[in-house]
């Protein structure tokens, strides 16, 4: 074993703490349990953002912007995001000046969409609602060892939302936030080896998603904690939590742990116990894609 | 409103299917991906798991998949810990072709082949010609219902004595290939399969027991490539070539050389060798041009002088009948006797401009020509 030398030990007491994030600089991920669906939404974010969600949305859209909120509703009815706040979200952006035409609520298909309950509305009046329906843009784009045709709803948004849930996943170990974006590729089943890494990581590097994602919201309501992705009641706990971050990624770190907190609760072995762990997350942290890390983020409850 | 390159491949396979079906009704063609339309068939070859998973014992992969998911070639789907097919019956492109585009060089000769696909495939190749049908879910591509009888049928209508699994990757659809296959005594077809022979063992088995030929992708003789560039792996492609060798199904070879990353002189000595050891030297062997396209655009044609020199190593090493292919008019798609070294077939890309076989002899010296002549 090698020694520790006086100057290993001056250095990492003087020097390295100077290069170390502090608590406080780690990526926020607001929590609310609010029982009102729209306070849930909105304290969320208020807690996420450090503001008034308003303000913060007044910021970074403009009046013309285009913003697609990207579900996953591959768990049906009972682990989807639930309409009210969807729609909750869709006011706050109605209210901070995004015109409501403008707002694009999609995933795969319409059949999922209709199946967690939501009303398909493709050239009505109000939000709408859709889904890809096999609609991918012709060529074949490449994000680093991806190469995919991305849904023709990518062309039409300006900005993005994540809009997932907080589940098990059998091959990437969770599904909660960054890979609910395989679900804008047309080809996501060539990326399932080796705990779906780095290939996760890799998608979000895409202009489409890393230039275009502003925000990350999770229905924690249900947390699907083994036996995903689909829904499996054998493995459910109930939650009171939605959270939210600006950051790519510190939803799914926050996420990984109360995973695993409740697989350690119903005596299951821990996701890195199950050779399971989210390894794709790691890549996305050394492609600096995100500023959290597991345990590097800060949980805003009560702002 | 633009044509996009899908539609483009959807228009053509039309075309080729109404020139097949002259007379009938196209108006059904274009068709929603129900399921009422493509019910789904529970897959052979795989373990059934805890909660509700399974394991798809179909190609090496060995796909572990949770309900509601599928395997990675998008063309099997987990419900409710079953596991189903979802292409059986589902064409995506159907023609008549000559079998020298298979490429088959030494099987029924300037006889046609009628040729179908189905959506997807198990590797994800970044040199595809194909993609846009085989790199997508069956459900992203428009296709047309034809059971395994209405294929036998089709071909006997049109007098084409062999039926060609091809243009995606007929692993993914064996269970529709045996059922179709199991018809062929019943109406006197013969049966190939034109792969990347990724398939485990046991379904290779039941292929074996129909085919009539199988031709073979073998895509690099190195594992990068293969991990890299195609998702598959060589171990288990030499596997299935010994396999089919080993149990008499007529083989041949192909091998697209591309620029760089598979066309040196040492791997195509070494994977010849391999050839003459392990199958002989009668099994012929395609080297075939690449032409940028799908993900790797960035590269040039294969130089013919590459292709040239690939087949001088196949014949240095010994083999006796050795190609190039993708190069209409070149003197390496004829085939030439051993013994005597004259031209036996005389091609012109997929033409048969004479054919001096006789009885599987070279009508010439007499010299018996592997392969299945009649």
């Amino acid at each position: 074993m090698s020694k520790i030398t006086r100057r290993d030990l001056l250095f990492s007491i003087f020097i390295l703490p100077l290069f170390q994030l502090k608590k406080e600089d780690f990526p926020a991920v607001g929590i609310s349990s609010d029982k009102d669906p729209f306070k849930r939404v909105y304290n969320s974010l208020k807690n996420a953002f450090g503001s008034k969600p308003e303000e913060y949305f007044k910021k970074n859209l403009k009046s013309d912007s285009a913003v697609g909120i990207k579900l996953n509703c591959l768990g049906g009815k009972n682990l989807s995001p639930k309409v009210e706040y969807v729609e909750a979200l869709v006011k706050i952006l109605k209210e901070s000046g995004v015109k409501e035409e403008n707002i694009i609520v999609f995933d795969r298909s319409d059949k999922e969409l209709e199946r967690a309950g939501f009303k398909i509305n493709k050239s009505g009046n109000g939000y709408k609602c859709y889904g890809t329906n096999g609609e991918y843009l012709p060529e074949v784009e490449e994000a680093m060892s991806v190469g995919a045709c991305f849904s023709n709803i990518c062309k039409k948004i300006t900005h993005l939302i994540n809009f997932g849930v907080l589940k098990d996943h059998d091959l990437a170990g969770i599904s909660v936030g960054l890979k609910n974006y395989y679900g804008l590729i047309h080809n996501p089943n060539k990326y399932h080896q080796n705990n779906c890494s780095p290939y996760v990581a890799h998608l979000s590097t895409h202009p489409y998603i890393r230039d275009k994602h502003i925000l990350t919201i999770i229905d924690g309501t249900v947390c699907q904690y083994n036996g995903g992705p689909a829904y499996n009641p054998k493995f459910i706990e109930k939650t009171d939590i939605l959270f939210s971050s600006t950051d790519l990624c510190a939803c799914d770190f926050y996420g990984w742990e109360k995973i695993d907190y409740f697989r350690k609760k119903n005596n299951l072995k821990i996701l890195e116990e199950e050779r399971r762990k989210p390894k794709y997350l790691e890549e996305a942290v050394k492609l600096k894609i995100t500023k959290a890390g597991f345990g590097k983020f800060k949980v805003v409850e009560n702002l | 409103m633009s044509i996009s390159r899908r539609d483009l491949i959807f228009l053509s396979s039309c075309f080729f299917l109404s020139e097949i079906l002259r007379g009938q009704d196209w108006t059904d063609a274009i068709i929603t991906e129900e399921d009422k339309n493509f019910p789904p068939k529970e897959a052979r070859f795989y373990k059934k798991l805890d909660n509700k998973r399974i394991e798809c014992n179909l190609c090496p992969l060995k796909c572990r998949v949770a309900d509601k998911e599928r395997g990675s070639c998008g063309a099997r789907e987990n419900r409710g810990g079953i596991y189903y097919t979802l292409v059986h019956s589902r064409v995506c492109a159907a023609h008549i072709d000559p079998i020298e585009k298979k490429p088959l060089f030494h099987f029924l000769p300037g006889t046609e082949a009628f040729s179908i696909a189905t959506p997807s495939c198990n590797m994800w190749c970044k040199f595809c010609q194909n993609w846009e049908i085989s790199q997508f879910r069956p459900e992203q591509i428009p296709c047309k219902y034809f059971s395994p009888e209405d294929i036998q049928k089709i071909a006997v209508k049109y007098r084409t004595p062999t039926i060609a699994f091809t243009y995606t990757e007929p692993v993914i659809f064996t269970e529709y290939i045996l059922d179709i296959c199991a018809l062929k005594e019943k109406y006197k077809t013969r049966c190939v399969s034109i792969s990347n022979g990724f398939i485990e063992e046991e379904p290779l088995k039941e292929w074996i027991k129909y085919h009539d030929a199988i031709k073979i992708d073998l895509k690099a003789f190195n594992d990068k490539f293969y991990e890299e560039i195609t998702g598959g792996n060589l171990k288990s492609v030499l596997k299935t070539l010994e396999t089919i060798k080993k149990n008499n199904v007529w083989l041949e070879i192909v091998v697209l050389l591309v620029p760089t990353l598979n066309d040196s002189k040492e791997e195509i000595k070494n994977l010849c060798n391999w050839v003459y050891k392990n199958l002989g030297k009668d099994v012929p062997v395609h080297f075939t041009r690449f032409h940028p396209t799908y993900r790797i655009k960035n590269l040039p044609p294969t130089p013919v002088s590459t292709l040239e020199e690939a087949r001088n190593i196949g014949l240095e090493v010994g083999l006796n009948y050795v190609y190039t292919g993708n190069v209409p008019g070149d003197k390496g798609e004829k085939t030439y006797c051993p013994k005597c070294k004259k031209i036996i077939i005389d091609r012109y890309a997929f033409q048969i401009i004479s054919n001096d076989i006789v009885d599987g002899k070279c009508k010439f010296c007499g010299k018996k020509i592997s392969g299945v002549w009649r």
